[in-house]
Parts: structure tokens; C-alpha cells; sequence
């Protein structure tokens, strides 16, 4: 099987300082076009335009929260099968068969640190590219 | 009898008699040094504005960060969205700009684990201040109908924060709820313990001894209950007055809790006395040890 690398990442938190620290953290991942966004709406809309081979999208937000976010990629056929990853600090065992129900691929823990971030992410990808399933 | 004369004996081997003297210290300003911060452990700073944590972190300091769990204002990024949910009770009167939060809203819990509490430990802090919980755990007091399940979810966000992150925490008073939340942290905190400062004469003063002791009570009570326990005193006076520094310093270690006087206004470092005259035993369960 042929592994796809990772080309394109978006990254969804309506928090300026998490953005900035994930900013931080993904500074190695120089050859990645990565997008960041502050809300639902626009991950969807940003999404729908550049097609991300990998969503990092956080739970709680404003107007529209990331679960919603989550169901309506999975509506959009373009969108449906790029995997998303849940940015959050619920990771309890109910909270975490929630999240594998739903159909999410992964989870990071908040707070993550910066500098295992990247590596994180790739390892996630490599995961996805084996397996291509829920955690 | 031969159970109560074990139980008695179980207590006479908790009395803090024990208890390891090293100094700690709580800064909410900006500007000290971090070289101020050499002798104490723990820290406590405030997690907006504080001096660089890095340093205090290469040298094994165990930092906590500033958590109202009760109240917002509007300094804070989330006031507004708090508001927005119609989170807020009403200003606090010492603290004008302040506002007490309905802590039973799912909203304010989930805020916490998802937003805040992320926020302040991706800085680097080692653990967490839990701050307030006394101005929810009042307002059901003074109106148990209107406010009913506030000590209740008191205790579910402390449970909640402990088993989500899994840090260093020390909590302050909320004495009313340590039998349910003992396990869940580390360190209690007796804020003005001895001494308090009153906000509209705009003086510090002696408690009175019934409140005195009572607060003693419940700390013993604590310790008995969670030897892993640490207990720490926070006590307000004019820095200017060194010989009651003394006393206030003496009476709480008499009392075995690790003391701390400062003026009311946190923003300015007052050096901690150091304990030359108390026998610095090792405590192989003082975590806070540097």
C-alpha cells in the first residue's frame, strides 16, 4: 500500500492563544500548507475550498461547536471521508467511546504540548494512512 | 474498643505535628525577578500576567496558575461570552467589577475543561490554584432555594478538574466541601486564617478567635481525614509592620500550616520569613519540596 503524505492541514479553534501556540508547534512541518480558522463556519467554508487532507478541529466553540462542524463535513460529499481530529479536554473513557461513536479518527489532548505537536500529527497521519478507521 | 483505641491512635499519628516548614510564596504581578522566586516552593502566580515560567521550571519549581472558578471580570477574555449565557449572578461589593458565575450551567464547566484551564496549562504551569469556590458555596447558603445545587457542582467541577488533568492542585477554603473533594487535591489553602483585611474601613485586622479556631477545625478535621494534605496559610497585613509579620508567621506555624503574610494587593512581592528557628524536617511526602 502506498503511503499519501500529508499535504494539507487544517486547524479550527476559536482561541487566538491555542492557534498561536499550535502555530508554534508546527513550524517543522515547513513543506505542509496548513490553514487555520476561529470558527465552525469558516472551517466549513475554508474546507469546501481547499480540501484539507486532515482536520484538527476543537469541541467547544461559540455559534457552532465542533460536533456540529464534524456532522456537517460528513454531509459533504468532497468532505466526507477526510478524517478529523478532535482537539480536547475531555478525554475520559465515556467521553472518548462518544467521540469513536461519532466517527471521529482521533483525539489530541488539550493542552498539547508545542513541541510534540508536529510529530503528533504526523504520527496520526501515518495511523490513518494504515488503518483509515476510527481510534 | 480495641477499634476506637486503633482509630485513637491513627489520629495521635496524623497530628501535624509534622508538618515540613519550607517557604511559599503567591505573586500576582509581573515584575519580580525570577530570581526572587529561589527560596519558595510552591509558587503561585497569577496565569495572565506573571513573570517567565521557564526559569522557575528548569529549577524544579512547582508553579501553579490562578483559577477563579466562581467568578469572571472583565478582564477576562470569556467575560462576554459568559455573560452572553446569562452566566452571571451579581458584582461582587469588595471586588467591583467582579462578577459571581452559576456555576451549575453545564456551559461553565465545559468552558473550563475545553478553554481555560487548556489555556493556562499550555503556559507551563505545573498545577492549578482553585480560587473562589466560597462565593458559590455562600450564595446557596444565603438562599438555598434560589441557588440549590451550587455546592454540588462546587464539588463535581473540582472532581471534574482533578480526573480530567490530573495536576498539582491546591484549593482555597471552600472548607465546607474538603470531606468530598480531599482526595482530588493537594494543598488547602487557609486564606486569612489569622488575619483579613477589610475592604470598607480599608484596614487589616485580627479575625476574631471563634472564627479562628473554627477555620482550625476544619483544617485538623482535613488532615486527619487526607494525610497527603498539605496546608497552607495565607494571612493580609501592612507590609510595613515587620513585628506583626512575626507574630502572624509564628502563630501559624505553631498551628502547623506553611504561612504566608502579604499585603492585600497580591501585585506586590513581599519576601516570605524564613523559618531559620524551625527544624526543617524531611517530609518524604511534602510534594511541594523543590
Amino acid at each position: 500500500m502506498t503511503k499519501a503524505n500529508l499535504n494539507s492541514l487544517l486547524i479550527v479553534d476559536d482561541d487566538s492563544d491555542i492557534l498561536a501556540i499550535a502555530k508554534y508547534g508546527l513550524q517543522k512541518l515547513a513543506n505542509i500548507n496548513i490553514k487555520y480558522c476561529h470558527s465552525g463556519e469558516e472551517a466549513i467554508l475554508e474546507a469546501l475550498a481547499h480540501k484539507p487532507d486532515l482536520i484538527l478541529l476543537d469541541v467547544t466553540m461559540p455559534e457552532m461547536d465542533g460536533i456540529t462542524v464534524f456532522h456537517v463535513i460528513k454531509l459533504l460529499p468532497t468532505l466526507s471521508n477526510t478524517p478529523v481530529i478532535f482537539l480536547t479536554g475531555r478525554v475520559q473513557k465515556e467521553e472518548l467511546n462518544h467521540y469513536a461513536k461519532l466517527g471521529i479518527f482521533d483525539v489530541i489532548i488539550k493542552p498539547f504540548d508545542p513541541l510534540t505537536f508536529s510529530d503528533a500529527i504526523l504520527q496520526l497521519w501515518d495511523k490513518f494512512q494504515m488503518h483509515g478507521a476510527a481510534f | 474498643m480495641i477499634h476506637f483505641a486503633v482509630f485513637l491512635l491513627f489520629l495521635s499519628l496524623n497530628t501535624p505535628s509534622e508538618e515540613v516548614k519550607f517557604p511559599w510564596v503567591v505573586y500576582y504581578g509581573d515584575q519580580a525577578p525570577v530570581e526572587a522566586f529561589d527560596p519558595y516552593n510552591p509558587i503561585v502566580l497569577d496565569s495572565k500576567s506573571h513573570p517567565p515560567l521557564k526559569p522557575l521550571l528548569d529549577k524544579k519549581k512547582e508553579v501553579l496558575g490562578y483559577l477563579n472558578l466562581a467568578e469572571t471580570s472583565q478582564e477576562d477574555a470569556w467575560f462576554q461570552s459568559i455573560k452572553d449565557k446569562q452566566l452571571l449572578i451579581k458584582e461582587n461589593p469588595s471586588w467591583p467589577g467582579s462578577w459571581s458565575i452559576n456555576i451549575r450551567d453545564p456551559y461553565w464547566e465545559n468552558f473550563l475543561i475545553e478553554k481555560i484551564i487548556p489555556g493556562i496549562l499550555s503556559q507551563g504551569f505545573t498545577g492549578l490554584f482553585l480560587d473562589q469556590l466560597d462565593v458559590s458555596l455562600d450564595l446557596e447558603k444565603q438562599d438555598p432555594e434560589k441557588y440549590k445545587g451550587m455546592t454540588a457542582a462546587a464539588i463535581h467541577l473540582v472532581h471534574t478538574i482533578h480526573k480530567q488533568f490530573g495536576k498539582r492542585i491546591m484549593m482555597n477554603r471552600a472548607y465546607e466541601i474538603l470531606p468530598q473533594v480531599g482526595e482530588d487535591i493537594d494543598y488547602e489553602l487557609a486564606e486569612t486564617l489569622y488575619t483579613s483585611y477589610h475592604f470598607e474601613t480599608k484596614q487589616y485586622y485580627v479575625r476574631p478567635k471563634a472564627e479562628f479556631e473554627w477555620q482550625l477545625q476544619q483544617l485538623n478535621s482535613a488532615r486527619r481525614l487526607f494525610p497527603h494534605l498539605v496546608i497552607f496559610s495565607l494571612d493580609y497585613w501592612d507590609p510595613k509592620d515587620k513585628e506583626m509579620y512575626k507574630k502572624i508567621y509564628a502563630i501559624e506555624r505553631k498551628n502547623c500550616v506553611r504561612p504566608y503574610v502579604s499585603a492585600i494587593v497580591l501585585g506586590e512581592f513581599v519576601p516570605g520569613e524564613f523559618p531559620q528557628d524551625v527544624p526543617q524536617k524531611e517530609n518524604k511526602d511534602d510534594k511541594s519540596k523543590p
